[in-house]
């Protein structure tokens, strides 16, 4: 006797769940049989569970043997049945389906993003094995001399290459000028960690000589439309190139969406070292290298090369020491998937940076706003129930069973569904553009119609379908026929659901209200803030570094202009992105604060108040060895008087502080404000010509286009490739706000579309609950009731639900703010108050809808109502 | 009906052949056995039952339920017999095929 305890449960019950009830026997007896013979028990049971597996067909399932002809027929007869109900019901219809489609509609847009932002990298050739090597844990900038190192010494490493881009330069050929973005200067090995597909020219001499280039095919075609740009000359930037290869365009998206691809790195302008960080390096690993073992090598090379400058920096004895201080990777270099480079290190992209928050909050209120649409349906639905109670109690009475009025109703919210998807469509497709500025991306409505939009669309209909048609049809369809047709039907107005389903509906609604309400606070407070700086009537110019020698002409030109007040010259400016810097002091400590270069003038351009010292003399042997810093960085130092003292660079570049300004803002609100150091701006070594990058000009006149044109015009007799690029620095301020009110925007149209659908629900819902109401008011007003008490018995009842939304709601939303203003240092308090003003205007709209809806109930005669019966 | 055209899979045309061979002893996992050991071919026991039913259905083979049996848990098996129209079946199908093998060249067979 054998015994079949030990047989995997889970599969025997399986088998008796699918399989039809006279085949049972035979084919569980079968099994056993061969389950027995099996010597080893595991084999035995796994060969068991196999077969069970095996035996799911078609032929053996149950439930399958009377799919028939006649059901296609009834299904022809649900349809029937669902478009006559529809018609009968217009606005119940109309809202049903105008509801679901706007919340489908904000699902498949939000579905084509993030299609999108997960699909960025996927199509480059061998994406799992390239990496790109981080300074520390994410920095972007790495050695010069890191790729050719580890394509050399660690044979793991299949190809390595460097990388600075993108740029947009000036390309010139014969008489065509052209301004191109995605310009990148690479090693030649780029080719072998991106592989592209070469239309002209091979992957070995595309950019072996330092004067080749290499186009994208739409480039090419853009540059020579009537033949090949094979091995023709252009210049670029003022440099003459050949172009040596015509390679297809990246797929995109990508995050390296080049257009071309120069030889010119010049090595010998960075020299070789380990300690200036000027490039991107990327590398591709043998297959079956694990990025374990990549970062193991990086901290080794780390250790080997940059190690020495390190701890001579720092002052440590020895690099085991250093790390053993940090034990995380802030002294290696760390490989990062490149697949990982858009959503999570996006400061890394070339291309527009994505942001995996985003995606996240995309994706959480498109569930929230469908989610409010099934709630809409199921409330409706079950709401409308008495109305269709004598319909279900006729079919049954008729011989109707269960099981086909269930198949009635889903096909009814199917069909319900269905049309809502079509509107949903048409609404995806007419809002592209606005959803575009939304996102900062550029969908085409033929994105709409990609594979994975359609599989969505697909995928929605039948979960909503299904997901906002069961519940409805179970309750329907359970009446019973003899209580149904006398019209005894539950008690009216009770079911907890749906109220719980519409307290929840306030709750996602007061949430969103919430948050728009708090982000575009926290923009207004940090657009107020004090910055400490002067920057309304500061006129920045780009490419300064074009007008080399004839600065100082040009500056005396704009000084002779009457609304021109100063004129200073720059390597960064504030909100312009500045670089850190290291610099020791003291004894063996050292410190990293934000550096830029800047003329003496430039002061008082910026308006920035002196502490103490003094500010620099325009005297150029005298100061270009003396810094001036700001007060957090004198704070940071530590020193009891900071003027006097010193600050390193290394080998022997020592420089003297001598003078200390007031803080002010120079990088967005996020952050307080961080230690700054301010150098004597001349073309030294570390800078060159980078320390004019950006002319400021203080203006002080209303006329700013006139005072545009004239500095134009001065502009174009220096530079001649470059157009005058010229920007308020408020104007760059602001664009720090970009990311915050373009979420804010995301918010509030978001907010706008779930309170609408929710009030459409609410609007429909309140009439049925008074439908169902009516010989109750007509009782009251009989025995005295007025008018006013009859309509606040009925607010009450909904005033209740949106407390309950709003105390979700709103402690929701005062979370997760917290948490998100956590992450700036100027951030305004979550007070009670705001989030009163969401719940107070759900209430005062619950309050309009539904007075609107049963003021006529409420004045009506109730003679009418009770002669009914 | 005598020039009646039977179209049989091949491993119907199989196991038509063994549940003539069994007699009163085909049933899922013996018919099984008795392909594997007779020809070395290994079939999933849904596979038998498939091919068992669609033969049923096409009136080659019959079936009852045999006798309780305390080996199978108790199960009952599924007897298979051949039914006069499987006899003719199998006729047919082994007709044409000698029809057939016998006007092949016999240099064919000594190449090997």
């Amino acid at each position: 006797m054998s015994d079949h305890k030990s047989i995997p449960k889970w599969a025997l019950s399986f088998l008796r769940f699918y399989c039809k009830n006279d085949l049972l026997e035979q084919i569980e007896g079968d099994l056993f049989e061969l389950y027995d013979r099996e010597p080893d028990p595991k084999k035995a049971r796994r060969i068991f569970t196999w077969n069970v597996i095996r035996f799911c067909r078609w032929r053996y399932i149950k439930g399958l043997e009377d799919f028939k002809l006649y059901r296609l027929a009834m299904i022809k007869n649900y349809l029937k049945i669902a478009f006559r109900t529809l018609i009968r019901q217009k606005s119940y219809a109309g809202i049903n389906i105008v509801g679901l489609a706007i919340g489908l509609a904000s699902c498949l847009l939000i579905t084509m993003y993030i299609v999108n932002e997960y699909s960025y990298d996927r199509s480059i050739k061998n994406v799992d094995r390239i990496y790109r090597v981080a300074n520390g844990v994410s920095g972007r900038w790495t050695p010069m001399p890191l790729a050719s190192t580890l394509t050399n010494e660690y044979p793991q490493i299949e190809a390595s290459t460097r990388i600075r881009g993108l740029y947009e330069s000036l390309i010139k050929y014969g008489d065509k000028k052209l301004v191109q973005k995605g310009g990148a200067w690479a090693d030649s090995s780029v080719f072998q960690v991106f592989e592209a597909e070469f239309l002209e020219g091979s992957p070995a001499h595309a950019l072996s000589a330092p004067d080749y280039i290499v186009l994208t095919q739409s480039l090419a075609k853009k540059l020579f439309p009537d033949q090949s740009a094979m091995n023709e000359r252009i210049e670029v930037d003022g440099v003459n190139f050949q172009v040596s290869a015509i390679v297809k365009d990246p797929v995109k998206p990508t995050h390296f969406p080049y257009t071309f691809i120069g030889a010119s790195l010049l090595d010998e302008s960075y020299g070789y070292n380990w300690t200036g960080n000027n490039f991107w390096t990327y590398a591709k690993v043998r297959s079956g290298v694990t990025k374990d073992e990549i970062d193991h090598y990086l901290r080794a090379v780390y250790e080997k090369y940059v190690g020495p400058a390190v701890i001579a920096y720092t002052g440590h004895d020895s690099f085991e020491e250093l790390s053993a201080e940090y034990p995380d990777r802030k002294f290696a270099f760390t490989a990062i998937p490149i697949e990982k480079i858009h959503l999570h290190y996006s400061h890394m992209s070339m291309d527009q940076p994505g942001s995996y928050r985003n995606v996240v909050i995309f994706t959480i209120i498109a569930l929230f706003i469908l989610l409010i649409a099934c709630i809409n349906y199921v409330n409706m639905a079950t709401a409308r129930s008495s109305l269709r109670s004598k319909e279900v109690g006729i079919r049954k009475a008729m011989g109707s069973v269960k099981s086909i009025l269930i198949w009635q109703f889903l096909v009814e919210s199917l069909v319900i569904t269905f049309l809502a998807v079509l509107i949903a469509v048409v609404i995806a497709a007419t809002s592209i553009s606005f959803f575009n500025q939304l996102t900062g991306r550029a969908f085409s409505i033929a994105d709409l119609f990609s594979m994975p939009s359609i599989l969505a669309v697909f995928g929605l209909l039948l979960t909503v379908g299904l997901l906002a048609g069961t519940y409805p049809a179970y309750v329907i369809s359970s009446f019973s026929p003899v209580r149904a047709l006398r019209g005894q039907l539950g008690k009216p107005g009770k079911s907890s659901l749906r109220s719980g389903l519409m307290a929840f509906q306030f709750a996602i609604s007061i949430f969103l209200v919430a948050v728009t309400l708090i982000i575009f606070r926290q923009v207004k407070y940090m657009q107020q803030q004090d910055l400490g700086i002067s920057i309304d009537e500061v006129l920045v110019l780009q490419n300064g570094m074009e007008l080399g020698d004839n600065y100082d002409v040009f500056r005396n030109q704009l000084k002779q202009l009457p609304e021109v007040t100063e004129v200073g010259k720059a390597s960064q400016l504030p909100f312009h992105g500045l670089p850190d810097y290291t610099y020791r002091y003291g004894d063996k400590q050292s410190i990293s604060p934000y550096n830029t270069f800047m003329s003496p003038e430039m002061f008082d351009v910026l308006g920035l108040e002196l502490e103490s010292g003094r500010l620099f003399q325009n005297n150029r042997a005298m100061d270009t060895a003396s810094v001036v810093i700001n007060e957090a960085m004198a704070k940071s130092l530590g020193f009891d008087d900071p003027i006097g003292q010193k600050v390193s660079r290394g080998d022997g570049l020592d420089f003297t502080i001598i003078g200390v300004i007031k803080d002010f803002n120079f990088t967005s609100l996020r952050r307080n404000i961080e230690p700054l150091i301010i150098r004597y701006g001349a073309p030294t070594m570390e800078i060159g010509a980078y320390h004019q990058s950006f002319i400021a000009i203080r203006l002080n006149t209303s006329d700013i286009q006139s005072s545009m044109d004239r500095i134009d015009k001065y502009w174009s007799k220096h530079v001649a490739d470059y157009p005058l690029d010229a920007t308020f620095l408020s104007d760059s301020f602001q664009r720090h706000f970009d990311s915050e009110l373009k979420f804010g925007k995301v918010f509030t149209t978001f907010s706008v579309l779930a309170i609408f659908i929710a009030f459409l629900g609410l609007f429909s819902l309140t009439t049925f609950v008074l439908q169902r109401k009516h010989k109750e008011i007509a009782v009251r007003k009989v025995l005295g009731s007025t008018v006013s008490s009859i309509l606040r018995m009925i607010l009450k009842e909904f005033a209740v639900l949106v407390l309950i939304g709003g105390v979700i709601g709103g402690s929701a939303a005062f979370y997760w703010l917290n948490d998100w203003l956590n992450d700036y240092s100027y951030r305004i308090a979550v007070s009670w108050y705001l989030l009163i003003i969401p719940i107070l205007l759900i209430m005062i709209l619950t309050m309009i809808v539904v007075v609107l809806k049963s003021y006529k109930v409420a004045v009506s005669n109730p003679a009418l109502a009770l002669k009914e019966e | 009906m005598n020039n009646e055209v039977y179209q049989l899979g091949e491993l119907e045309e199989l196991i038509l052949m063994i549940v003539a061979i069994l007699q009163d002893q085909a049933y899922g996992v013996r018919v099984m056995d008795e392909i594997e050991s007779q020809t070395g071919r290994k079939v999933n026991i849904s596979g038998v039952h498939t091919t068992l039913d669609r033969l049923e259905k096409k009136n080659l083979l019959s079936s009852e339920m045999g006798g309780a049996n305390a080996e199978r848990g108790g199960r009952r098996k599924r007897i298979f017999s051949i039914t006069a129209q499987g006899g003719k079946a199998l006729q047919f199908v082994h007709d044409t095929r000698n029809q057939l093998y016998n006007q092949i060249p016999k240099a064919i067979f000594s190449f090997g």
